[in-house]
């Protein structure tokens, strides 16, 4: 390989500076989806790569298996040694990761444009030929390795346990977002070579998933040099899709847990449809006027006014089966818990006899904008999204369409979801507070 | 299977593109912008060179308050104006302080420059830093101080930085310290911000018109691009530790001084080598030889008057002293036979590489810009980047490494983990309370 970086003046201006670029998508006869979008001239390239696989589809006993899985498919595959796919990317100056959630497994590159055969053929090879490197030494470090990860994003941490003990509490044991992604360490220590196999053969597979390319590459090139690379890949015999939804089955739950923690925190879920419904749109408005920014009713009351909390923020989580909207708020260190959710709760309660007001339902439009289109700013990110819509909803242009649903979405429809979301919902509560306390 | 797949394609030379930096008429030395075609926003640096290294000694984490209470009201705008003011646009404004300036960060969507600019321009002249907000915020300091002192991760570094630069300006943390906090008064924070307004400012951005907010800044005296002089302390080899009761997992904080005559470049080339990739030494020897870790990484941190390599990991207790020797043998190993020439020409592509791919977004390219404008980096830092990195040779790179990693560096590591753990590593200094209280 040849990479003798130079720099020189060229000054960079991309012609395609809208929120409506130029987005194609294509199917190869294996399965697999190709998005892309070309924006002429820039020097780099974003490959983006997600496997519609999560922590959703691991079978019981074996929680964790999909992130530890993704460990593995660094490790090297038929044609690349171990340890060298970092190493080959980092050589060019690539940027390079993946991740696991629920409903998917993405794996990513942001490179040169020059360079991205080479990603192209790494990411090739390990979904064409990875199991035939396998071995247990691999799986044993990488086992650890993810034993140390849950260490350090969960045991180790003030709060680290929130989200999996929310998610436990919201959902019925049989519930496939019951557990954690990142699993627990006795699952993890019963994950077999067999295991790894059926999960590669059911799940990596092309007919499962959607490569993404955003940056300085053409349509018809992206086209060529994909079908060059994965092109002769097998499809796979795709499971039948798992039962859309369980929304409706969750159960009100309260927890108080002591922990090492300086100042107590309260988690609320509240229970929304699947990604893409309306009301999920009304959920994150909401949220975005009621908990987002120094200005935000909740914000004012809790933090600078009461003095109650220190910080506090809502948000939702995005998922297939039926998403969530989260409160989270840490309380003052003079504040106990149950004076602090009662004041949340009086809040809920205000939102019924003070309906947000169109200016309070437009600023939120407003911030949700610039959120979208700081998303839209970063070439990964937008790959991501672009992959996400076509993973989701079979439409790659989701994530643009949504800032413009965003902005017509009616404040009444805001309203009603208030009402039937907020006001009467059921929700889980999980508060930690310190073990002095 | 076809035959190519066996080897990596052949790329052709790398083009590392720069933007070129807009040339402004009656815009001061500091004055750098760029013309990003990815900013689908203003995105824009104030930066008063003045942090938090100038706090008095008794009154720590003045310039960090008095960064927070910018946003706290004007004399035409309370708290909650202040807020609305930006958030109902969409708009952000961000204070915070590191050891040498206070930044502002703005951004904007294009059609409300002119309501930010407006707003700007009344926080920084017209705050009035209200008695009742300042209680209001130094309580919340105490209380987020405390819990950042709570996350074993935060502790280690600021363990680690505190006894490397005991006796310094920069010892203590950015927000301050316990004790610190609790003396400011408004009066210090008045007279902190009157010192701010005249402490020089550069101006960093991104959109198509600088213009505005080219004359927001010429309001305020710029500083020169003159190199200042290096901090002279005195350091001695440690080792100590911070019994943490329950913790499962050892916070690892290793400081190693870098010598002020040595070449930027060279130390980068080399700590790319040692910790600061994927690939590098450590990661490779203590996550994928050994499973110590989730991950273990060095970063060359520069500021204005002192360099340093901070290395950074956590790993499970049983791992605690081999990971510290394995740290020590990669050390031993870099200043005994220096890096090898493969290794030197991955960390060159692996350096031009990342520097080009800050243009993925406005966030990271700022972020390149600002840690240049901090470390008096000279005009030409970007475009001869790849140059001055190509001219160092292997020999050069020996030597920097013997110096720099030898028996003499005189290394501050700190290791925050279980008691039984830590309280038994060899000549350790057992650290019974820290210096933040």
């Amino acid at each position: 390989m040849c990479y003798n970086g130079s720099f020189n003046h060229e000054t960079l201006r991309t012609k395609s500076k809208t929120l409506h670029p130029m987005i194609h998508q294509r199917t190869l006869s294996n399965g697999l989806s190709l998005v892309v979008e070309e924006i002429p001239d820039h020097p780099l390239v974003a490959l983006n790569l997600w496997y519609h696989v999560g922590s959703r589809n691991e079978r019981p006993g074996r929680t964790g298996f999909a992130h530890l899985f993704e460990h593995l498919l660094f490790e090297g595959s038929a044609h690349v040694a171990d340890n060298e796919h970092f190493r080959y990317l980092e050589q060019v100056g690539a940027y390079v990761n993946g991740s696991t959630w629920y409903d998917r497994t993405n794996y990513y590159e942001t490179l040169a444009a020059e360079a991205l055969p080479l990603a192209l053929w790494l990411e090739s090879d390990r979904m064409g030929f990875f199991l035939e490197t396998l071995n247990e030494e691999k799986l044993n470090t990488q086992r650890n390795v993810v034993k140390n990860e849950r260490r350090w994003r969960v045991d180790n941490r003030p709060y680290g346990l929130w989200d999996e003990r929310l998610f436990e509490l919201a959902y019925p044991a049989d519930h496939p977002y019951h557990h954690s992604v990142i699993g627990s360490m006795e699952d993890l220590d019963c994950a077999t070579l067999d295991d790894v196999r059926h999960f590669f053969q059911t799940y990596y597979v092309p007919n499962n998933a959607v490569l993404t390319l955003v940056g300085g590459i053409t349509l018809d090139h992206a086209v060529r040099e994909v079908e060059r690379y994965f092109g002769e890949i097998e499809p796979g015999n795709l499971l039948a899709p798992s039962p859309v939804t369980s929304f409706g089955r969750h159960i009100p739950a309260s927890e108080t847990r002591s922990d090492k923690v300086e100042l107590a925190r309260t988690y609320i879920l509240y229970h929304l449809p699947p990604y893409g419904d309306p009301e999920v749109r009304s959920a994150d408005l909401t949220s975005t006027f009621f908990a987002n920014g120094f200005s935000s009713r909740l914000y004012r009351h809790l933090v600078a006014e009461k003095s109650l909390a220190v910080d506090l923020g809502g948000w939702i989580l995005p998922l297939e089966l039926g998403s969530v909207l989260i409160f989270v708020i840490t309380w003052s260190g003079s504040c106990p818990p149950d004076r602090g959710l009662e004041a949340f709760d009086q809040q809920i309660q205000d939102l019924h006899l003070t309906p947000p007001s169109p200016d309070e339902i437009d600023k939120a439009r407003r911030i949700l904008r610039a959120e979208w289109t700081r998303e839209f700013e970063n070439l990964g990110k937008r790959a991501d999204l672009l992959s996400m819509g076509t993973t989701f909803f079979s439409n790659p242009s989701w994530g643009s369409e949504e800032m413009n649903r965003l902005r017509d979405h009616s404040r009444s429809d805001v309203l009603d979801f208030i009402e039937s979301r907020l006001i009467h919902a059921q929700r889980s509560v999980l508060t930690f507070t310190p073990e002095s306390q | 299977m076809s035959d190519w797949r066996s080897n990596p394609p052949v790329l052709p030379s790398l083009l590392y593109r720069w933007p070129e930096r807009m040339h402004l008429p009656h815009a001061g030395p500091m004055t750098i912008w760029h013309d990003h075609s990815g900013a689908l926003r203003d995105h824009v640096l104030l930066i008063f060179h003045r942090g938090s290294s100038g706090d008095p000694i008794s009154g720590n984490g003045l310039h960090d308050i008095t960064a927070r209470l910018l946003l706290s009201g004007t004399r035409i705008r309370d708290r909650q104006a202040v807020a609305e003011s930006m958030e109902r646009w969409g708009s952000s404004i961000t204070a915070r302080v590191t050891a040498d300036a206070t930044i502002l960060s703005l951004r904007c969507l294009r059609d409300s420059r002119e309501a930010l600019l407006d707003l700007v321009e009344d926080i920084l002249h017209h705050s009035t830093f209200p008695e009742e907000e300042v209680q209001r915020v130094r309580a919340q300091k105490l209380d987020s101080l405390r819990a950042d002192l709570n996350d074993p991760g935060t502790l280690a570094t600021l363990l680690v930085l505190a006894l490397f630069f005991e006796g310094t300006p920069y010892s203590h943390p950015s927000q301050g310290t316990l004790s610190g906090i609790e003396t400011l008064e408004r009066p210090d924070i008045l007279e902190a911000h009157r010192r701010l307004l005249h402490s020089g400012v550069s101006l960093s951005g991104l959109g198509p018109e600088p213009g505005p907010w080219v004359r927001c800044a010429s309001q305020w005296p710029q500083v020169s691009e003159k190199k200042e002089d290096s901090l002279a302390f005195q350091k001695r080899k440690t080792l100590a530790v911070y019994p943490r009761e329950g913790s499962v997992q050892s916070e690892i904080r290793m400081a190693i001084p870098v010598p002020p005559d040595l070449s930027f470049h060279s130390v980068l080339i080399l700590n790319t080598i040692f910790g600061g990739q994927f690939s590098s030494r450590l990661n490779l020897n203590l996550r994928e030889q050994h499973g110590y870790t989730y991950g273990i990484r060095s970063t060359l941190v520069r500021r204005r008057h002192a360099r340093y390599i901070l290395v950074t990991a956590a790993v499970h207790n049983e791992a605690t002293l081999p990971a510290l020797q394995e740290i020590q043998n990669e050390l031993r190993g870099l200043a005994d036979s220096g890096p090898r020439v493969n290794e030197q020409e991955a960390a060159v592509t692996f350096l031009s590489g990342s520097m080009a791919r800050a243009l993925e977004s406005p966030d990271a390219f700022l972020g390149k810009i600002l840690d240049s404008i901090l470390a008096g980096d000279p005009e030409d830092h970007f475009i001869q980047f790849h140059n001055r990195l190509q001219s160092l040779s292997l020999n050069n790179l020996k030597e920097t490494a013997s110096r720099l990693f030898g028996e003499d560096a005189e290394t501050v590591t700190v290791a925050v983990g279980a008691p039984d753990t830590v309280q038994s590593l060899p000549s350790a200094l057992l650290l019974t309370d820290h210096p933040f209280v």
